[in-house]
């Protein structure tokens, strides 16, 4: 009696353990620390600087920095993170930022540089890609073959612990609670997801990769309001277009085609451009031109080189009619609605144009170029040695300080407070014409200056800048 | 204890005596030099304060598109007996009016003989009809022969306070600046380096003497450093100043020589130059369509000799002397120069040009609401405008109805009503002419950075409005 009772006492210990076995029992089994010790090398944060995709003229506008979560999941490198950041194509460029940078976040401070190889707008997902391979210490995690996540199964998250925190990598516990089916197979999950376990690794009870942690985004238009964990709420009044989701785990099925050749990074199409400056044709002008119904365009300049230069176009022409329908611009607003029908025509494809000069109508014939890169697209090169950011010269710069188109140099973006160049006296706003005897022609030259410099431990380099009608040299003393 | 202690006394004695003679004979020899100082200081003070003159003028300035008047106080120098009296330029700059007051509280009217704002220099001449007595001017002595840690004198009316004398010394003969801008946009200190100075001098001392213990005028007191600085005043070298009074007193204003060259110092990049050491100025910026960018003088060239004569900047403090030079030679003069391209050596000959005016003539056009100034080169330049035509406006008063139709400063008036502007002038005069008519809209093209813009301006002109209101100002 006793033995069978010691029997059945075992039989209950044995029940209440497998019952008691709740996950944090078989966490034990699954050893977390070990776990996420080697996952450090998988889920990395990742550093985007981000510019406005148009600067204000002659101005170099602001800089945000934003760390997402990312899991390496190729051993060339290949990194997937949320593709929050990339601008929806369409926004005001002057309010929307583009990331321009990217870097993995290493110990200390560390860092390594990434290049964006690819986009799938539909999955919200960007793919990144370590600029020299994978750094010593970093590891793909295995994408292929992984289980099909089971509603009510247990799961982990790993994701990152804020900047204060050092981005410590750090867990969710929850299950498998929902799965969806359209428009595509994703699972939700009971844990609560915060910002920087977006892009976070969900992994099962056995610490096998089960999928990504990511945002179904609502298509534009349905969005009702920012989610709480959507990163997009901390840019605040900056509109990267109403990308509103819901936090899902994407299987890494889901993924596979995209981890194997990641789908081309387009940008925003180029855009036609007749290189003008222009002016509404008001009712007060209209009235003093005795136009009784007046519509046009003023055209106010017209760049060097430009398409419209070419077709013979002037300053103080009247533009009334493009490609045979007429051209109306009464306040500024409309001069936005005429740049977007310039926007959308053919490059290179000839367009008409009804002219009124000096009392005579016209017809000129003028073929859209694409739009030159402008501060918004300009590329920016900083040297963390010399202390400084600079930018391309793009045509907006040269039109708004009234330099000649064909001008070479970078434009000075940024200066590191009490930084070699800040010390030499180079200023923002500078254009770097020389540095020494080697020109600037653009943002390689500069870039290779630097590195010729760095290379050399050069003690000292000559500036030579533009700064408002003159030129100057600057000497830039160097402390290797 | 008292035998030990008489004992000490007895021993320390010789010592204590030694010493008290020792510190005695300082403090004794002190009190000498410091009446023998007093003296003097006295001395100067008396032959140099009856020419000292406290100026009062009535400024005409431009400001948010109206001309004002604003009365500043600033000091001046007698220097003849005729009635010539030194002060700065930027005292007596756009005055409308004069008044000065002697040392012995007369007050004179004075006329603007002439000004130069390069040096911060200009010469009144007081309405002699006024004076009652002899004047007796200061005597001009020498900056030449100054040394660091000389006894000098500030006299004038800092902060309006008339008659003050503060006492210090030299601290450097030629403390040197970059070229500087006062608000009206003059440029200063391209010619000459300044005495630095410890005696106390503030606003209301600028155009007052700084004199030597003899009572010699060795310098104008213009600039000092009242802000993160204590006791930094500066001073024009007199040198200079006998220079610049003379040229202005017999013409009434300086006329320069000009080719174009922003000049560096060898140090600003002494790996570029390829020049013998210590020989030659740096070329930093050439103005296009001047004589230099004629003989294709390039930014980078080390120029090494002109006329003959070495070219010596290696350091900042020599850079004004060197624009002086060229300034100095006759408008017109061929120069022949040399200079270093890299490593070669080349010549070449370049002709001099007048150094024109930079400010220009300014105006009101008060029944329209805003001001406009000529085109100067200076103007063409920084605007990078081809040619000289137009009027740049240069402030516009807020709420006017050309300010709501659209004009800004620094807009460049090119062509109104449909017609060219050609210079200030013809601007005035059509202005006045259109406020005679009554014209209620008035078609104003100008260019705005880099592009043409059009404003039609709808005039209200009310009763009292006159056409010789249209416009007024001052060259």
């Amino acid at each position: 009696m006793m033995q069978r009772a010691r029997i059945l006492l075992g039989c209950v210990t044995m029940l209440a353990v497998v019952f008691l076995a709740t996950p944090e029992t078989r966490a034990a089994k699954l050893d977390l620390e070990k776990l996420m010790t080697h996952l450090t090398g998988s889920v990395v944060p990742v550093r985007f600087t981000m510019r406005p995709i148009e600067a204000p003229a002659g101005g170099e506008g602001q800089k945000v920095e934003q760390v997402f979560c990312g899991v390496i999941v190729k051993d060339d490198g290949l990194i997937v993170v949320s593709g929050d950041v990339f601008p929806d194509p369409g926004g005001d460029p002057r309010n929307t930022l583009e990331p321009v940078e990217f870097a993995v976040l290493g110990e200390g401070e560390i860092e390594h540089n990434l290049v964006a190889v690819g986009l799938n707008r539909d999955l919200n997902l960007a793919y990144l890609r370590f600029e020299s391979g994978l750094p010593d210490g970093y590891h793909a995690i295995q994408t292929h073959g992984t289980k099909t996540p089971r509603i009510g199964e247990d799961i982990y998250i790993i994701g990152l612990l804020p900047e204060r925190y050092g981005h410590a990598r750090t867990f969710w516990n929850g299950q498998v609670s929902a799965r969806i089916d359209s428009p595509r197979t994703m699972y939700g999950v009971t844990t609560f997801i915060q910002d920087l376990s977006i892009g976070g690794l969900a992994v099962n009870a056995k610490g096998r990769p089960l999928g990504l942690v990511a945002e179904d985004v609502l298509p534009p238009g349905q969005a009702t309001g920012a989610s709480a964990s959507n990163p997009l709420t901390l840019f605040g009044s900056l509109s990267q277009g109403p990308r509103v989701g819901y936090p899902m785990i994407f299987p890494f099925d889901l993924l596979a085609m995209d981890i194997a050749s990641p789908p081309p990074l387009v940008r925003a199409p180029r855009k036609a451009w007749f290189g003008i400056t222009m002016q509404p044709l008001d009712r007060n002008l209209g009235e003093y031109w005795n136009i009784d119904n007046p519509g046009g365009i003023i055209i106010s300049a017209v760049l060097d080189g430009s398409p419209a230069q070419g077709a013979g176009l002037h300053p103080r022409d009247i533009l009334l009619e493009l490609g045979g329908e007429e051209v109306t611009a009464r306040e500024l607003p409309d001069l936005t609605t005429f740049r977007q029908r310039v926007e959308k025509l053919t490059i290179g494809e000839a367009v008409d144009l009804l002219v009124w000069r000096e009392g005579e109508e016209i017809q000129l014939e003028l073929h859209p170029g694409v739009a030159p890169r402008t501060g918004f697209l300009a590329k920016f090169y900083e040297d963390e040695a010399f202390g400084i950011t600079v930018r391309e010269l793009t045509v907006d710069v040269l039109q708004a300080r009234n330099l000649p188109v064909g001008t070479s140099g970078v434009v000075v973006a940024e200066m590191e407070n009490s930084g070699w160049t800040q010390v030499g006296g180079v200023r923002p706003g500078d254009i770097i014409l020389r540095i020494n005897r080697t020109p600037i022609l653009d943002l390689e030259s500069f870039e290779a200056m630097m590195l010729q410099l760095r290379r050399e431990r050069a003690r000292e380099a000559y500036f030579f800048v533009q700064r408002n009608v003159e030129t100057r040299f600057l000497k830039v003393r160097t402390d290797w | 204890m008292s035998r030990s202690l008489s004992r000490k006394t007895r021993r320390l004695t010789p010592f204590l005596v030694v010493s008290l003679a020792f510190l005695a004979s300082p403090i004794g020899a002190a009190g000498a030099v410091t009446a023998e100082l007093q003296e003097k200081v006295l001395q100067a003070k008396r032959k140099v304060t009856p020419a000292l003159v406290h100026i009062q003028p009535i400024l005409e300035i431009y400001r948010a598109g109206e001309r004002e008047k604003m009365a500043v106080t600033g000091s001046g120098v007698i220097i003849s007996a005729d009635g010539y009296v030194l002060t700065n330029n930027h005292v007596v700059a756009h005055a409308e009016q004069v008044t000065c007051t002697l040392h012995n509280q007369q007050e004179v009217s004075a006329e603007l003989i002439g000004r130069d704002a390069f040096t911060d220099l200009a010469i009144l001449k007081l309405n002699m009809d006024e004076v009652e007595g002899e004047l007796q001017p200061a005597t001009l002595g020498s900056s030449a022969n100054l040394e660091a840690g000389q006894f000098v004198m500030a006299l004038g009316s800092p902060l309006g306070l008339s008659r003050s004398i503060s006492l210090g010394v030299i601290s450097t003969v030629d403390r040197y600046f970059p070229e500087s801008q006062f608000p009206d946009g003059t440029t200063t200190g391209t010619f000459n380096t300044w005495i630095q100075t410890d005696a106390a001098i503030n606003p209301g001392n600028s155009g007052g003497p700084m004199v030597n213990l003899q009572g010699e005028v060795v310098g104008i007191n213009a600039r000092a450093i009242p802000i993160f600085g204590e006791n930094l005043g500066f001073a024009i070298p007199i040198d200079l100043v006998k220079e610049v009074a003379e040229r202005l007193i017999r013409d009434g204003k300086l006329v320069r020589s000009w080719i174009g060259v922003s000049w560096q110092h060898l140090e600003a990049a002494p790996g570029l130059v390829q020049a013998p050491r210590g020989q030659g100025a740096l070329v930093g910026s050439v103005v296009a369509g001047s004589p230099a960018s004629d003989v294709d003088l390039q930014p980078g060239d080390v120029v090494v000799s002109m006329d003959g004569r070495p070219v010596l900047a290696r350091h900042e403090e020599q850079l004004p002397s060197l624009r002086k030079w060229i300034a100095d030679l006759p408008v017109g003069h061929q120069t022949r120069f040399k200079f270093y391209r890299e490593d070669q050596l080349l010549e070449g000959t370049m002709v001099t040009q007048e150094w024109e005016d930079p400010q220009g003539t300014e105006l009101e056009i008060k029944a329209w609401g805003f001001t406009i100034r000529s085109i100067t080169d200076e103007v063409a330049r920084i605007f990078r405008l081809d040619g000289r035509s137009g009027v740049l406006v240069t402030g516009v008063k807020p709420n006017s109805f050309s300010f709501e139709a659209g004009l800004r400063p620094g807009d460049i008036i090119r062509r109104m009503e449909e017609q060219e502007v050609p210079n200030l002038r013809v601007f005035e005069q059509r202005v006045r002419r259109l406020v005679e008519s009554g014209k209620r809209s008035v078609l104003i093209e100008s260019i705005r950075g880099s592009r043409l813009s059009f404003t039609l301006l709808r005039p209200v002109y009310n009763d009292k409005d006159d056409a010789s209101e249209g416009a007024g100002g001052r060259t």
